[in-house]
């Protein structure tokens, strides 16, 4: 289509159509192929170099590895295990909590009208505040919470929980809030001039148009609280700790073989994910969002 | 106003917004965790501190805003920071915008492409930071292909500095950048790309004064992300940058975290979030500056 359109304007004006981008490739269109080409290889050989060195079986970690072995996949230290099941509980629940707070205010600031762009940066301010200041803020928080009310919130899973909440709600509406703008208004208006409460029409109508960008926030607000070290860092105690916060510590005072098998693990699981989620969703709605 | 009163006809009055209830649980949260925290500890930075964990809120004081302006070492720092963060942003701007360009022109390559940066984007930080520890490695295979090239004599220090910082957190944003760029590129039409060949400009002129000039807003949107970013990370180069690497994230943390010196550390964040707000109003305000949209249209 687009081509017919070139070609008639070009022949209209008297040239042959030529310079075809695919028949014949100048210097600079090699060299800008050349580097994203390096590009594409610089972001894909971190990791593919950490899950080949996970499989070597020396005490060292070494590239290429010395041969094979699966031995410290098998012999992974429990510690490990708690901490990734402790990760795996405050991502479901930041997800949970976020998808509730984050949907409904996502289709609140679609319908908003005037002024709905600058409320949706609001809503999203957490995301210009670099997570370490987070981290201190929080836990200065939470130390005078807990000094006024006596309830824990350091080195507890609902002081985790709400710390992640805070980041992880600004991805649920950056992944729900555009679609929430491209519904029908009529829809929902015909739902509730057919005699269907506000809440029967949010649960019954809106829900549903909305449902692949949930999955995708979901997913986001599972994975944001999954990985983060800066903010989980400062509110871990001795009985919570997070897998990624386990790994960091780990790398930062030794640099053994077992971080590599945990890691990969821990990538296999995230990319599963991630994959079966952009082959549902779309890589438009994915790309969208996360940044 | 008094006139429609003393007529007694009263205007329709404006429903009320149905879909404000909607927003409630959000604001609540976000005042609850996000804005009073914040707040308190912004204000810490205002008071003396009394010893580990311990905040004098009866004497106020400038004291520590005030180090950070007159003291070398917070100087170092910050500057130190805003270098880090330039540099990023450079790198990651000039491997990011080619790949950019080519996945939004692969045809049926795209989608495999662009499922490669996603996944890359969600992978974590802490096994990529493992697979640099690696590659930059005195014995890993960067310096290894380096001496059997003969390039260099003795291993290269790649990692535990600035380099090491510098290529971690590049990679660690490259991914955001690249999906940022996709679409904007995308909205350069192919035709425009043809008009120019067809008056007869070479690849690299076409590059150069069309492709580049209407993409700017993207790029300059890319940037500030990627300076925004760096300026906030804290993993990578905290596992990749050594001692020697000295940023604000990483200071902010020793300070609440080693010395527990909370005004302090306050008064550095406040620092860092002053400057990416500086640079962000700097950098919007250039990108969309009638000067260069009247450069453009040269």
């Amino acid at each position: 289509m687009s081509d017919l359109d070139t070609r008639t304007l070009m022949s209209v004006n008297g040239r042959a159509p030529r310079a075809r981008r695919s028949t014949k490739l100048s210097f600079s269109d090699i060299a800008i192929r050349v580097v994203a080409g390096i590009g594409i290889v610089f972001l894909l050989l971190p990791t593919v170099i950490s899950i080949i060195v996970s499989f070597g079986p020396g005490q060292f970690p070494v590239f290429p590895p010395q041969g094979w072995t699966l031995k410290w996949f098998t012999s992974i230290d429990p510690g490990y295990g708690d901490a990734a099941l402790t990760s795996v509980i405050l991502a479901a629940w930041t997800a949970a909590i976020s998808i509730t707070v984050g949907v409904p205010a996502s289709f609140g600031l679609a319908r908003w009208g005037r002024g709905a762009n600058v409320l949706q940066t609001l809503a999203r301010a957490p995301m210009q505040v670099p997570y370490v200041v987070i981290g201190v803020m929080m836990l200065q928080f939470f130390v005078l919470i807990t000094k006024t009310t006596g309830v824990p919130f350091v080195g507890t899973m609902q002081g985790l929980v709400i710390a992640h909440c805070v980041v992880a709600v600004p991805y649920v509406i950056g992944a729900v809030y555009p679609t929430a703008c491209l519904l029908n208004t009529s829809l929902d208006d015909a739902a509730y001039g057919l005699g269907a409460s506000r809440l029967y029409t949010f649960f019954r109508v809106v829900l549903p148009s909305l449902k692949g960008s949930i999955v995708a926030g979901t997913v986001f607000a599972f994975l944001v609280s999954f990985d983060d070290v800066p903010i989980t860092l400062f509110l871990v105690g001795s009985n919570v700790q997070t897998l990624p916060v386990k790994l960091f510590a780990d790398t930062e005072f030794s640099f053994t073989p077992e971080l590599f098998a945990v890691s990969t693990l821990a990538t296999v699981v995230t990319c599963v994910l991630v994959l079966i989620l952009t082959k549902r969703v779309g890589t438009q709605r994915m790309s969208g969002a996360s940044s | 106003m008094s006139s429609t009163r003393d007529t007694g006809i009263r205007a329709p009055r404006k429903p009320r917004n149905p879909f404000r209830v909607y927003l409630v649980p959000l604001f609540i949260l976000q005042f609850a965790t996000f804005l009073v925290p914040l707040v308190l500890f912004f204000r810490t930075a205002f008071f003396k501190n009394e010893g580990p964990g311990l905040v004098d809120y009866g004497h106020a004081t400038l004291e520590y805003l005030g180090l950070i302006f007159v003291d070398p070492y917070f100087q170092q720092v910050v500057l130190d920071t805003i270098i880090f963060g330039l540099l990023v942003t450079v790198f990651t701007l000039l491997l990011g915008f080619p790949i950019a360009y080519c996945i939004a022109r692969a045809g049926r390559f795209k989608e495999s492409l662009l499922v490669i940066v996603i996944v890359t984007s969600f992978t974590s930080v802490i096994i990529k930071v493992l697979g640099w520890k690696i590659l930059l490695g005195a014995s890993g295979p960067i310096n290894s292909i380096l001496q059997v090239l003969g390039l260099v004599d003795e291993p290269l220090r790649l990692v535990n500095n600035l380099f090491g910082a510098v290529v971690g957190t590049v990679h660690a944003v490259l991914p955001l950048i690249v999906l940022l760029l996709v679409p904007v590129v995308e909205r350069v039409p192919v035709q425009l790309e043809e008009a120019a060949a067809g008056l007869g400009a070479r690849r690299l002129t076409t590059y150069w004064r069309v492709v580049l000039p209407a993409s700017r807003i993207g790029l300059v949107s890319g940037g500030l992300v990627a300076f925004a970013y760096a300026m906030g990370s804290f993993t990578t180069p905290a596992l990749l940058g050594g001692k020697t690497t000295l940023i604000l994230p990483i200071l902010i943390r020793q300070e609440a975290m080693t010395t527990v010196n909370y005004p302090m550390s306050a008064a550095l964040s406040i620092t860092l979030v002053v400057i990416v707000a500086i640079v962000t109003v700097i950098g919007l305000s250039v990108g969309n500056s009638r000067r260069a949209r009247v450069r453009e249209s040269k």
